[in-house]
């Protein structure tokens, strides 16, 4: 027996719905598959006012503005990475932390979720305009990545080696700072293991465009 | 459990013989199946002796592949290449393991709970969907009231390859039937979760085999990611080749998933759904082989679990 009963479940909104879980002739669809589609041939056009008023509405359910922040991030959008930028300033006064948690350690991964959204914005971004905007919400986002879980999305495996090369001073801002909180770690007031392993990997993209940089972190840092 | 690495290796050989002949094919085959040239014991221990084996086996199998389809090498490259593979494959299923007893491990801050409630961070109380008027649920797997780890959803309908991509539908979630797991390395290392359950799934699979438990399945990485590349395979309506990338354990680099979704896109017409269909299988494919990801599909009863911490 099928039981998918949504008893207690996230339920988006009626614009939310129309949005990122109808496709437009009407049938089902999921939020990345409707915000995916949409970022080719310029199909945000007709999305985006709607979606920047419910990123606007204070109103609406938390989680969706946080599918429209997603939304506009992902087609380059400014007021999107301006949304994420604003997010990432206040990250655990976010209402629509724990949405959303990984597969692995069930542990909140929204800001995962959102930083794949503005990465993979690059052809939007330059289409638009807006590589800047995009660039200055990866760095905000690089910036917590000392306090906020974002299951392996700010790596090697996901950041464009044009970005690392732009953020280099925040990337190695904020790895130095990593090193000296692991440094500084006890049995006491220990880290979450993610901790190390997210500066580990910011020396990873850092490597992308510097090899030999990023060996001297790593040694730095015990890897 | 092993079905998925022989099957793995089966097609990788039959590629290979296309590519370098009978004999290279043969040459590999030779190394798992027994004389009866049924399914083999050989790829069965190899797993069932360390836990690393299962997705160490797969990414020969895949490079084996790789290999034969490259048309910028000359084939004595290709030879010498294959031969590499051949002898790593060869040390890997006569590789008697740790001695450890090979097991799989899953961390969690609180099992317990079935579901979060995310806490509003203004008032500190659970939030209420504005849609039900109830505590807004986020499900997950967790220890149930009889002691047994139990699935999101025992009875959900989210597939395999749903279950790995995640995403940002919380109902593909909470519907899942399947728990991920990754490989442990015994006791210690660093921790994810306050807690850890382990799972020696070599018991688990021998008491699914004999019938003594049911509604359980195994998955190993080989068929985790064989499950992913059957629906890459069916969108594009014929085998696809998805290559390694630069990165440990075959995973691609950010350009390279989308360098390649773009060529798979223009090869084969794909747009829209299709299209979007087709990206997020490449990425679920290249994050399962960085994480030798492992599933286990429905309730595991508790006697299999081993608390850690």
């Amino acid at each position: 027996m099928d039981d998918t009963s949504a008893d207690g479940q996230y339920q988006p909104g009626e614009v939310a719905e129309r949005l990122f879980f109808t496709t437009a002739d009407g049938s089902e669809t999921d939020p990345d598959s409707a915000i995916a589609i949409a970022a080719d041939d310029q199909g945000w056009v007709p999305l985006e006012p709607d979606a920047q008023a419910l990123l606007a509405d204070e109103s609406a359910e938390p989680y969706d503005r946080y599918l429209a922040m997603t939304a506009l991030a992902r087609w380059g959008s400014p007021v999107g990475y301006a949304a994420v930028q604003a997010a990432a300033q206040d990250p655990d006064g976010q209402p629509w932390r724990d949405y959303s948690i990984d597969r692995f350690y069930s542990l909140d991964n929204t800001f995962a979720l959102l930083s794949l959204a503005v990465i993979n914005s690059v052809d939007q971004a330059e289409e638009r305009g807006t590589v800047a905007e995009k660039r200055a919400a990866i760095a905000a986002l690089i910036g917590i990545t000392d306090r906020v879980y974002f299951e392996h999305d700010l790596s090697a495996s996901t950041m464009y080696p044009e970005d690392v090369e732009q953020l280099r001073e925040v990337i190695e801002a904020q790895i130095e700072k990593g090193i000296a909180e692991v440094a500084a770690a006890t049995d006491d007031f220990p880290l979450p293991a993610w901790v190390h392993d997210q500066v580990r990997e910011l020396i990873d993209a850092l490597g992308l465009v510097d090899k030999g940089a990023a060996a001297a972190y790593l040694a730095r840092l015990g890897d | 459990m092993s079905e998925a690495i022989v099957k793995a290796l089966d097609e990788a050989a039959t590629r290979v013989g296309a590519s370098l002949g009978k004999d290279a094919s043969k040459a590999i085959k030779d190394l798992y199946r027994d004389s009866s040239d049924k399914l083999t014991g050989v790829v069965k221990r190899s797993v069932e002796s360390d836990v690393e084996h299962a997705g160490k086996i797969k990414q020969i199998a895949d490079k084996l592949e790789q290999n034969a389809a490259r048309t910028d090498i000359s084939d004595a490259e290709k030879a010498t290449n294959n031969d590499a593979l051949k002898n790593k494959l060869h040390d890997i299923l006569n590789d008697p393991g740790s001695g450890t007893k090979p097991t799989i491990k899953r961390e969690d801050n609180d099992f317990s709970q079935d579901h979060f409630n995310p806490i509003d961070p203004k008032t500190k109380q659970p939030k209420i969907d504005k849609a039900t008027g109830k505590p807004v649920e986020v499900g997950k797997s967790h220890i149930n009231a009889n002691g047994d780890l139990e699935p999101a959803n025992p009875n959900g309908s989210t597939t395999m390859t749903q279950h790995v991509i995640g995403g940002n539908n919380p109902a593909i979630k909470g519907s899942s039937p399947y728990t991920s797991f990754a490989p442990s390395k015994g006791v210690g290392g660093k921790q994810y979760g306050a807690h850890e359950y382990q799972v020696d799934y070599n018991k688990l699979q021998g008491d699914i085999d004999s019938g003594k438990v049911t509604g359980v399945e195994i998955h190993d990485p080989a068929s985790v990611q064989g499950a992913i590349q059957g629906e890459i395979d069916g969108i594009a309506g014929q085998h696809v080749v998805v290559p390694h990338g630069s990165l440990p354990n075959g995973e691609m680099t950010g350009p390279e998933k989308t360098d390649f979704g773009k060529q798979l896109a223009a090869q084969y017409g794909l747009k829209g759904q299709a299209k979007v269909d087709m990206t997020a299988r490449i990425n679920a494919l290249s994050n399962s082989r960085r994480d030798n990801e492992w599933l286990v599909k429905g309730t595991i009863p508790g006697s299999y679990l081993n608390k850690i911490r």
